[in-house]
């Protein structure tokens, strides 16, 4: 066991596989056509959002080791506390400290929930006795898992003997080991009428370079562009996202503000989403290992601090700048 | 597929967009048919108005002739119904072969009028009108009196026609077609009547003009009121008509600038209808949306030193340069009139009407005043532009114009030089009256209104910059509520915009004000002098104190406006940069100080032996003016002002008291003697004044002063020139009647001693009034003798001639002088306060 491989030379109960959407062994159309989905969409604005809502915990400055927010486990001594780090896949291996693990888990984790529930399996390790050491939080690809009251099953490449769904191979997963996160409903709801528009609009967008080599009578690139963002705020108002500005170009400075801060709520509730999540991976790891905490965040912005950011715009209280700049 | 995705889909089908623009097409078709159907009516209106106006003429005589008809249809019918009655021939019907004589008669008659209307007005279109364009020839030959005759004529003429056609085919017209007939024809020859009467018109230009205000008034309403003003080719149709129409004033103008007029009724008839031309874009030019087609279009050429990228890097890779871009032109109309107004009235001085030209001026001030009240001082600086050029280089009339009276000459000269500052007097009058407007507004409520609804901006009548920011704000504030269902944007984010919007218009206003007010004045004086008319130079320096007075006093407006503005500003926007709100009032005093000693060098220029009583007594009233220039130049410390102008007031003194015993030598000789002093002893007054003040600031002009004394008295003492300061004292105090002299003289000592007061020098309690702080006062030891005389003595040495008798003049009095007690006094206190003060020795009592 090593820091950059702390479950070494311990059995895994993991039965999720791993691989890649378009790898060598994977020939199965069907499945990457079910996968490519989520990953390989070649809309503009879908991929711009899903960065920019990824981006609601703050990274640490340049090479500080001190985070800009705070992860608290509360009833956790220090060596549950090495436990739980252990336990978040990291970007780029395991984290260095909890606050990078819990960002990046949080970052991942958002982008698949702009597409639907996200789930993760709780692996757990043991030692040559038998008895259980440590555990590891492993996303799975969003789409590959199908969930029902009793079964949970993952989609994977074929492989001889594998029984299949609609003629794609899956094995079956552990219901009691996989925690599942959901958005609010209303936020789902709100996702799922945001998402086809914004394909749509990067659709037509490209379609206005055909209309103007075309010569399209009656074709005027700015009124598209207009049209387009008129329609995209108008159907986006919950979610807040502006389109990195593109949508609001030529809006008062108010409402970028306001738009702002309705985006920056919405990051909170996914993050609130993700967090409880995690919260329930930590209570599924702690009874079976023995440990009890609670995961919370620090020195983040609140629900609270976007209402008071709304009250100071409508009575003028604080900088415009100031308030534009409130965010994760 | 939600309605949403399906719009954003359609944006990116090209069927969408034809059919979009098929759409618009047909949208701009119907307004062009309401338009036209809006112009037909007007055109109908205009008609009918002149059918009436014909009909009110002959109104009269066809009641008459009405009269006369039913006289002896009556008559007729009485008779028919006695049996054997001498008449009754009369009541019969008559046959086709008994009227077909009058018909070819009437039909005759009224082919011969619409030929002879036609021979006529093509003669005169072929001959007048023979080098005019083309608009103004139909302007001519469409005149609405013409039209309604000649519809008449046809009228009549298609009737008899018709009922000679009906007796050829055998068909038996009814007899009252007949009636009609003859009435129609009747009406014609009136008509005819009416319309000869106006032959010389045909001859006017300027009779050409008059249906074209009510044209513009009604192109311009088009354009600022209603659905039509929001409609793109609305908008265009209005401003076609309204080109037309200031091209057809331009055309007319040249027209009849190139022709030698021997009366300037003509032109000066022209220029007003051109005023009513900009006092109806005036009135509703602010309603006009700034984006409408309304506005010409001028290019705006790109800055290469701040281009943006994409156009830059375009622009260098292929060696081009941008396209300028085309913006709206605000003033396309103000400037044509101006131009026109311009040569309309030179052709007017030509033919000798000055004093129309200079009534003309008035109203053009009065059209100024009104645009710059409604925030439109660009407008107003453009219009009287033109005018102000003409009255500068044709202002004088010319030796030539021989047809003008000698003292008539004059006062025209003088009024037109007058008017030459007053054109600009009323646009700073103007402004002030829109601020006080803007300061009796609720703004607050005003910006709502105009956000609420982009349409009721231009309504708000606020500066143009500000309504089109409002409008924008407001379109803004509408994608807000559709997209968030409430609108987002703050009042307090809305009026900062729109108050720094405001301040910006009220602060570039008043630079370009102070800027024209300082170059333009001096630059009409020095036109006139250097005409060599010293007079119209004076008129003109003159009316430039008026105005450099107005803005002393209406400067605080201007002041109360920034504070109330920047009560609006908010640190919290993006964007809290404001305009400088400090007003600075020194530029104006440095104006008035330059025209006074420009009046202080025409002065000798323009006196006459005696004041001629058929014109304005410049000489005494710049006499009177330096006097009360030099006062304050003195009581402000503007050294060099105050040298210069005492100079020339002691350099006058004997022309001026010439000048009145002329005036007075019908008078008795006490009010000989009353008058003629008052030049005296007002430089001798200023020099006390000089002394005082000299003492209170430490520096000042009382050396210059003693030195232009003693050019003009001789040295030692006595002398005929000290006897006469002397008599003139004694004179002022052997009389017990308020004179007016005095009244001034004791008001001068009330400001001075406000002066005193307000720099903190006041009694050291003995005769201190209430709300005077002791405390803070300085001592009477701290000030000097003439200070501390003037203080104490709560008026009793208010005329301050004694204290220049005492500083300069005892000097030069001969043992046994006699000089008034008060002045003795004067003299004796002061001498104790300096021993005083040296330690000398001395009494209070």
């Amino acid at each position: 066991m090593t820091r950059d491989d702390p479950f070494g030379g311990m059995a895994s109960s993991r039965l999720a596989r791993t691989y890649y959407v378009d790898g060598g062994g994977n020939r199965d159309s069907k499945l990457r056509n079910l996968l490519r989905e989520d990953y390989g969409s070649s809309s503009l604005y879908l991929r711009m959002f899903q960065e920019d809502v990824g981006h609601m915990l703050p990274w640490r400055s340049g090479s500080s080791a001190d985070a800009r927010f705070v992860v608290t486990l509360e009833g956790a001594d220090d060596s549950t506390r090495q436990l739980v780090l252990d336990s978040l896949p990291g970007r780029n291996g395991p984290p260095r400290i909890l606050e990078d693990g819990i960002r990046d888990f949080v970052e991942a984790t958002s982008r698949d929930l702009t597409l639907g529930p996200s789930h993760f399996e709780v692996v757990f390790f043991s030692d040559d006795a038998g008895d259980l050491r440590s555990f590891a939080f492993e996303p799975l690809m969003a789409k590959s898992v199908s969930r029902s009251r009793r079964r949970v099953i993952q989609m994977v490449p074929a492989e001889p003997g594998l029984p299949t769904r609609r003629g794609i191979p899956f094995v079956e997963l552990d219901p009691a080991r996989i925690i599942t996160i959901e958005l609010p409903r209303p936020l789902r709801r709100a996702l799922s009428k945001a998402v086809p528009l914004w394909r749509a609009a990067a659709n037509q967008s490209l379609r206005g370079t055909d209309l103007l080599i075309d010569h399209t009578r009656g074709y005027d690139f700015k009124v598209q562009q207009r049209l387009i963002a008129d329609q995209l705020l108008r159907s986006t108002a919950k979610i807040g996202w502006s389109g990195r500005d593109l949508l609001t170009e030529a809006t008062l400075d108010p409402y970028k503000v306001a738009r702002h801060l309705n985006f920056v709520s919405f990051q909170i509730e996914v993050r609130n989403a993700i967090v409880a999540g995690l919260q329930r991976g930590l209570d599924l790891a702690g009874t079976k290992i023995g440990f009890k905490v609670k995961l919370g965040l620090d020195q983040v912005v609140t629900l609270d601090d976007v209402e008071q950011a709304k009250a100071d715009l409508n009575a003028g209280t604080q900088h415009i700048g100031a308030l534009m700049r409130i965010e994760r | 597929m939600t309605i949403a995705e399906w719009k954003l889909r359609l944006l990116g089908s090209a069927h969408y967009w034809i059919i979009r623009s098929r759409f618009r097409a047909g949208l701009g078709r119907m307004s062009a048919g309401r338009q036209a159907v809006s112009v037909g009516r007007t055109s109908v209106s205009e008609r009918v108005r002149a059918v009436l106006s014909l009909a009110r003429k002959f109104g009269w005589v066809a009641a008459g002739s009405l009269l006369l008809w039913v006289a002896l249809e009556v008559g007729a019918r009485v008779a028919s119904a006695i049996p054997g009655a001498p008449f009754a021939t009369l009541t019969n019907r008559v046959t086709s072969g008994s009227y077909g004589d009058l018909l070819s008669a009437g039909v005759g008659a009224v082919a011969t009028f619409l030929g002879l209307y036609w021979a006529t007005v093509g003669v005169v279109a072929s001959t007048v009108y023979q080098a005019a364009p083309a608009e103004v020839r139909s302007l001519f030959i469409e005149q609405r009196s013409g039209t309604a005759l000649v519809r008449g004529i046809v009228y009549a003429l298609n009737l008899g026609l018709l009922l000679l056609a009906a007796d050829t085919i055998g068909v038996a017209p009814p007899a009252a077609s007949l009636i009609v007939f003859a009435a129609l024809c009747a009406v014609a020859t009136l008509r005819l009547v009416v319309l000869g009467s106006q032959l010389f018109n045909f001859f006017d230009l300027s009779q050409l003009g008059r249906p074209l205000p009510a044209r513009f008034r009604v192109a311009v309403r088009r354009a600022a009121i209603g659905r039509s003003a929001h409609d793109g080719l609305s908008q265009s149709i209005a401003h076609e008509e309204a080109s037309r129409i200031v091209e057809l004033y331009e055309s007319l103008t040249a027209l009849i600038t190139s022709r030698r007029y021997q009366h300037a009724d003509g032109p000066t008839r022209l220029a007003r209808q051109l005023l009513l031309v900009a006092a109806a874009n005036a009135s509703m030019k602010n309603a006009i949306p700034t984006s409408s087609r309304w506005w010409s279009q001028q290019a705006r050429h790109q800055n290469w030193l701040t281009m943006d990228h994409t156009r830059l890097s375009m622009s260098l890779a292929t060696a081009t340069g941008p396209s300028p871009e085309l913006v709206p032109d605000h003033l396309w109309v103000e400037r044509s009139a101006s131009a026109s107004l311009r040569d309309l009235l030179a052709a007017a001085i030509a033919a000798g009407g000055l004093p129309q030209v200079v009534a003309i001026c008035d109203s053009v001030a009065d059209a100024g005043r009104l645009l710059s009240a409604r925030f439109q001082v660009l407008e107003a600086l453009e219009l009287i532009a033109g005018v102000q050029e003409l009255l500068l280089a044709n202002g004088p009339t010319r030796p030539e114009d021989a047809n003008v009276q000698g003292d008539r000459r004059t006062l025209n000269d003088m009024a037109a030089a007058e008017r030459s500052i007053l054109l600009l007097t009323n646009v700073w009058l103007g402004f002030i009256s829109s601020l006080e407007s803007l300061l009796r507004s609720d703004l607050p409520a005003i910006f709502e209104k105009s956000v609420s609804n982009p349409h009721d901006a231009y309504l708000s009548g606020l500066p143009r910059d500000t309504t089109t920011l409002l409008a924008d704000i407001g379109e803004k504030i509408g994608l807000e509520v559709r997209s968030e269902g409430h609108r987002i944007s703050p009042n307090w984010w809305v009026s900062h915009y729109a108050a720094r919007s405001v301040s910006r218009y009220v602060r570039g206003t008043l630079d370009l004000l102070e800027q024209r007010l300082a170059k333009q004045p001096l630059e009409i004086i020095a036109g006139y002098r250097a005409m060599n008319r010293p007079d119209l130079a004076v008129v003109a320096a003159v009316s430039t104190l008026e105005l450099v007075n107005k803005m002393q006093v209406h400067i605080s407006t201007v002041q109360q406006t920034f504070e109330r503005l920047h009560a609006f500003r908010k640190a919290e926007t993006d964007n809290s940069e404001w305009v400088t709100t400090e007003v600075q009032i020194e530029d104006a005093l440095d104006l008035r100080d330059t025209i006074s000693v420009v009046l202080g060098e025409l002065l000798p220029t323009i006196a006459g032996p005696a004041h001629n009583e058929r014109f304005p007594d410049l000489y005494g009233q710049v006499h009177q003016n330096l006097a009360e220039r030099t006062f304050e130049a003195i009581i402000e410390g503007r050294v060099d002002t105050a040298r210069s102008l005492f100079a020339v007031l002691l350099s006058e003194v004997d022309r001026a008291r010439n000048r009145i015993m002329e005036d007075l030598q019908d008078r008795d000789s006490q009010t000989k003697v009353l008058y003629s002093v008052e030049p005296v002893v007002a430089v001798m007054e200023l020099s006390g004044y000089a002394a005082l003040f000299q003492e209170v600031n430490g520096e000042g002009i009382w050396d210059d002063v003693v030195t232009m004394w003693e050019t003009l008295l001789p040295a030692g003492t006595g002398g005929p020139a000290v006897e006469l300061l002397v008599a003139s004292v004694n004179a002022l105090d052997g009389v017990f009647a308020i004179t007016t002299g005095g009244l001034m003289r004791s008001e001068r000592a009330q400001r001075a001693r406000e002066q005193l007061r307000q720099r903190g020098l006041h009694s050291d309690g003995r005769y201190a009034r209430p709300g005077h702080q002791r405390g803070a006062t300085p001592s009477q030891s701290t000030v000097g003798p003439i200070t501390g005389l003037i203080l104490d003595d709560l008026g009793l040495y208010d005329d301050l001639i004694d204290v220049f008798i005492a500083e300069y003049l005892e000097a030069k009095l001969s043992t046994g002088t006699e000089l008034p007690a008060r002045t003795r006094s004067v003299i004796e206190t002061l001498r104790r306060s300096r021993k005083k003060a040296d330690g000398s020795g001395g009494s209070d009592d």
